[in-house]
């Protein structure tokens, strides 16, 4: 593989780490977290925070602005209350008053006269002006004109023909008005005084007229009835202006019952249109509501379609007539300044976003580093690689966790170094076994096949010799067979002997070599007396701590393998000692017999071998010494120095507390 | 996945939580019909009342607590031109506080009172349901709907709100909720006397309530805080049974012109409003046994708006019972919400208002002495 290649296979986990691994799942928590508080916060803000007493800005901005059209409309309501009763007050003075009812009463019987003459109107009021009376009358209404700047035009009408008999306007003189709907009521249903909106039909000017009847000879008849006219642009509508505290878009507006405008209105209609006062009939919530009798605040559209924040009103004009005024603001202006702010929020609050995501991918970058190291060395180890080790050196639960990671991996290199010695070991061990148990199985079959053979052939001669009827000879069979058998039962002796070394454990104790070498020097006591030996045994020989009949039986072995091999030694000597080395305390049994080539220095332990094949013994024994040497955990070896020099068997035992064969 | 269960079961009950309270936080409507007043005769006030149903006798109801009706009739109870003008006839009039306009109804109903003098859904009430003529209107005022705090309508939805069963103030409350979008099912409706209604808006046993006045006034008063959100204009009316009205048709007149004197005299001079204020007062605190909580000048700046409302006489506005004019608007909602009975006939209901018979009362002032003012201020 290329390092392109390699590169590339680092990078793709890596990339897919970013998006699985620590750092991005804390750049998602954290700014997800973020993102959400921050909306939250915003939003409870703007628009309070629900089942608490706690409004939002959005609310209070919008209950401040109520309040202020509440308040603006309830001082116009009272406004124009005032003004109206104000100009009741004055029609009903002018209407009593001593000056005009005199001089109407002195002109109704010439104007009634003159009526039944069939004299024309033009002609009548021609004939009036020329009077005192009528002059004084006209000088006064002209007078209480001009002097409350109020009213357009101030009439006094005929009851009984429906004709303006007087006028601040000559040019009125002598019109029937009887088609006036306000006079008809106070003609015909009792009312003594009304008010009404309307164009006035001379001018087509949009007025409010007052009418109140005169009685003028105390028969609580109407005789004549005095009408006022207002020009309503001029005098309701500058009651109606909201200056600058509504702001730029703040307007009040009056509709009469049928919902249709009394005064012009500030802005075009939604088609670009203009409103003309008592022809255009507003459909917008807050003014219907306001003509139907009702007050108070409401969210809604205007007019024109435009989304506004209204107050509506409604004022009772007489028992007969109330308006509806409508106070209001757009949304749009009333919210501009909170969303600037909520603006510049979502602006600032990007940018803290932004800086906290950035922080976020900083931090977490910089708290998994270590963890991603410690990952890529935990892959490597995954790989194989026990020498790895992360080179993080914080003191923080990372650098804990990398300490403890490389002291593992420490740990596991130790015990993998070991257990591949062990292994090792155990291997060339389990070989070496194999090899003595194949040749355990050949020599056992062959050595023990040997005396079967003698047997069998015995057996064939036996039977020979019975027919032949030779005693001596049979009997001699016999011998051989049953010597064959003995050797048969020896060798099988032996093999289970040597089979349960190791297997069957004795009781240990501490033991002087002296006494152990003794108690073997008695059971071989017969072969060293016939063949002459002098055995000298160590006097101060130390204690061993061992399963004493074992260690006898390797001692009697090695007595008596001295013996057989002392070849023709005229002066046969065995010594039994001990000495001190590196390894601690080697014992040995020394003789001066035939001594042993080097090279069978490893063979003779072997199972079934002997340097004579024709010497006495199974060639057992020295395998049996071996393997009790060996479970005492201890060695053995011969030192000799060849063939006619003698021969030294050394062996070591471990000491109390030592592992043993077994333990190990 | 033990805890993503905890989260998921939190997130499922906090929805359903927000879910209850934004949409189906309705209260249970009201069914109960303003026609169907239950049985007021062991009424722990009125069940003292001794009705005198002879002929000679004429059994006025008033609400001295329906202000300025209240004034009205206070004066009208003390006008000795009238008591003179009924002796010459050798007839009576005795006058017997109500607590509501539909109270009178039940009496109207049951025989014992002759005159009532009502709000304008008690009147439409009895104009559809009995034979009763109505001849002058006595105010025109408003009523008003109450809140803890400055609010839109639609804010009141899910909240509790109280109000006075049948009466204006219903109706009112009615046409509030409809401004805001709103019925009386998306509201907890709560029936309670007006005179528990500043203290329940208080303690915030309900969010609102509606109520004539003075019961605005002196919760303002108590309470700077509160504040009225919503106000419609309501008229109230005298009107008499149709047999009382075809049998002593110079009766009615004499009432009319007590009426009429009654509203000139407070409008002659502030003192006599002040008087009237304190009579009105006074007769609330015999009937409900409370100490009245406004003084006699406050409660009377009240009533100077809603009588001055009259231009000059108590004329009954032709205008407001147009097709699709406020009293018709009223007389369909009341059917619609099943207060009155669905089979209830507009004519039968328009033909009960008499224009005329208060006009003749005005043509002729010196005979019914419009001008003369006569009281018994002891």
């Amino acid at each position: 593989m290329s390092d392109k290649a390699s590169i590339n296979n680092l990078r793709g986990p890596e990339r897919n780490e970013f998006f699985l691994g620590i750092r991005s799942k804390m750049l998602i928590y954290f700014g997800s977290m973020y993102v959400i508080i921050l909306i939250l916060f915003v939003l409870s803000e703007l628009f309070g925070v629900p089942f608490t007493d706690f409004r939002g800005l959005y609310s209070q901005e919008q209950s401040e602005v109520f309040q202020h059209l509440n308040l603006v409309a309830d001082l116009k309501k009272e406004r124009i209350q005032h003004w109206v009763v104000e100009r009741r007050d004055d029609v009903r003075v002018l209407s009593e008053s001593s000056i005009i009812k005199p001089y109407v009463a002195a002109l109704m019987p010439v104007i009634n006269k003159n009526s039944v003459k069939g004299v024309s109107e033009n002609e009548l009021f021609d004939k009036l002006r020329k009077k005192e009376d009528y002059q004084i009358l006209t000088q006064h209404l002209n007078l209480v004109k001009t002097s409350h700047g109020v009213y357009d035009k101030i009439q006094i009408v005929n009851a009984a023909t429906g004709a303006i008999i007087a006028s601040t306007e000559n040019g009125n003189l002598g019109k029937n008005i009887f088609q006036h709907d306000s006079l008809s009521k106070i003609l015909h249903q009792g009312y003594n005084e009304t008010i009404d909106i309307g164009k006035d039909p001379s001018s087509g000017i949009l007025k409010l007229f007052i009418l109140r009847s005169i009685d003028l000879y105390g028969d609580e008849k109407v005789s004549a009835v005095l009408i006022m006219h207002i020009n309503s642009e001029e005098f309701i509508k500058p009651m109606l202006h909201t200056g600058g505290g509504l702001g730029q878009t703040g307007e009040a507006l009056l509709i009469n019952q049928d919902v249709k405008i009394l005064t012009s209105l500030k802005h075009p209609l939604a088609n670009g249109a203009t409103g003309i006062p008592l022809e255009y009939q507003i459909t917008a919530k807050p003014a219907i509501l306001a003509a139907q009798g009702q007050e108070g605040i409401i969210a809604t559209e205007d007019y024109r379609g435009e989304a506004v924040l209204a107050a509506y009103r409604h004022i009772r004009i007489t028992s007969e007539m109330g308006w509806g005024l409508v106070v209001k603001r757009d949304k749009a202006e009333v919210f501009a300044p909170l969303r600037e702010s909520i603006y510049y929020r979502i602006i600032v609050g990007s940018f803290c976003a932004f800086m906290i995501l950035g922080l976020t991918i900083l931090i977490a970058g910089n708290l998994s580093r270590p963890i991603r190291r410690l990952s890529k060395a935990a892959r490597e180890v995954e790989g194989g690689n026990l020498s790895v080790r992360t080179s993080i050196s914080s003191s923080d639960e990372v650098g804990i966790l990398a300490t403890a990671f490389n002291s593992m991996i420490h740990q596991v290199q130790n015990w993998n170094t070991t257990l591949n010695k062990q292994v090792k070991t155990r291997t060339s061990e389990l070989e070496t076994k194999n090899a003595e148990l194949e040749r355990y199985a050949y020599t056992v079959s062959h050595d023990l096949k040997s005396p079967l053979i003698t047997i069998k052939g015995f057996l064939g001669m036996l039977e020979k010799d019975i027919i032949k009827g030779d005693a001596e000879r049979i009997k001699k069979d016999v011998r051989h067979i049953h010597n064959a058998a003995e050797k048969m039962n020896r060798l099988l002796d032996d093999l289970l002997e040597l089979s349960k070394i190791g297997r069957v454990v004795g009781t240990k104790e501490e033991v002087s070599l002296k006494d152990l070498a003794n108690e073997a020097l008695t059971l071989v006591g017969g072969q060293i007396k016939k063949r002459e030996v002098h055995v000298e045994v160590a006097s101060n020989l130390p204690l061993m701590y061992v399963d004493r009949r074992r260690l006898v039986e390797v001692l009697q072995n090695l007595i008596d393998n001295a013996i057989k091999h002392m070849g023709k030694q005229s002066e046969p000597r065995i010594e039994i000692d001990a000495r001190q080395e590196k390894e601690g305390t080697v014992y040995y049994v020394r003789d001066n017999g035939e001594g042993i080539e080097s090279r069978y220095h490893e063979n003779v332990f072997g199972l079934f071998n002997k340097l004579d094949q024709a010497s006495d013994g199974t060639g057992i024994g020295l395998a049996i010494v071996k393997r009790i040497i060996e479970v005492h955990g201890g060695r053995i070896w011969i030192e000799s120095e060849g063939k006619g020099k003698g021969s030294t068997f050394c062996f070591t035992i471990a000491k109390k507390g030592e592992p043993d064969k077994h333990e190990k | 996945m033990k805890t993503r269960s905890i989260i998921y079961t939190f997130l499922t009950v906090c929805m359903i939580f927000i879910v209850h309270t934004t949409f189906l936080k309705t209260g249970k409507a009201e069914n109960q019909s303003i026609v169907k007043t239950s049985d007021l005769s062991n009424h722990p006030v009125y069940s003292n009342y001794k009705f005198n149903n002879s002929e000679e006798v004429v059994n006025l109801g008033t609400q001295p607590f329906f202000s300025p009706t209240g004034f009205i009739t206070e004066v009208m109870k003390r006008d000795t031109i009238l008591y003179n003008a009924l002796s010459v006839s050798g007839l009576k009039i005795r006058f017997f506080p109500f607590l509501k306009g539909n109270d009178i109804n039940f009496f109207i109903h049951k025989g014992d009172i002759d005159v009532g003098i009502c709000g304008d859904m008690p009147t439409i009430t009895a104009a559809a349901t009995m034979d009763v003529t109505v001849s002058s209107i006595v105010q025109q005022g408003f009523c008003s709907v109450v809140a803890r705090r400055s609010m839109l309508m639609r804010e009141l939805r899910g909240k509790k709100i109280g109000y006075a069963l049948g009466s204006n103030a219903h109706y009112a409350l009615l046409r509030a909720l409809a401004s805001g979008g709103l019925n009386e099912s998306l509201v907890h409706m709560i029936p309670m006397d007006v005179n528990e209604m500043p203290e329940a808006l208080l303690t915030g046993e309900v969010a609102a309530f509606s109520a004539w006045e003075p019961t605005p006034a002196i919760t303002l008063m108590k309470y700077p805080e509160s504040t009225i959100i919503h106000r419609y204009i309501s008229s109230g009316f005298m009107y008499f049974t149709r047999a009382f009205s075809e049998n002593q048709p110079e009766l009615i007149r004499h009432i009319l012109a007590a009426e009429v004197r009654a509203l000139r005299w407070m409008k002659s001079d502030r003192q006599n409003l002040l008087l009237a204020s304190e009579w009105a007062i006074q007769a609330g605190e015999d009937l409900t046994n409370h100490k009245f909580e406004l003084s006699v000048k406050q409660n009377a700046f009240l009533a100077e708006n809603d009588i001055l409302g009259l231009i000059s006489a108590p004329i009954i506005p032709q205008n407001d019972l147009r097709q699709n004019g406020p009293l018709h608007m009223e007389f369909e909602l009341l059917k619609t919400l099943d207060k009155i009975p669905t089979t209830s006939n507009w004519e039968k209901v328009h033909n009960s208002f008499d224009f005329q018979v208060i006009n003749d009362v005005l043509a002729n002032s010196k005979e019914y002495k419009l001008s003369e003012f006569s009281y018994d201020i002891e």
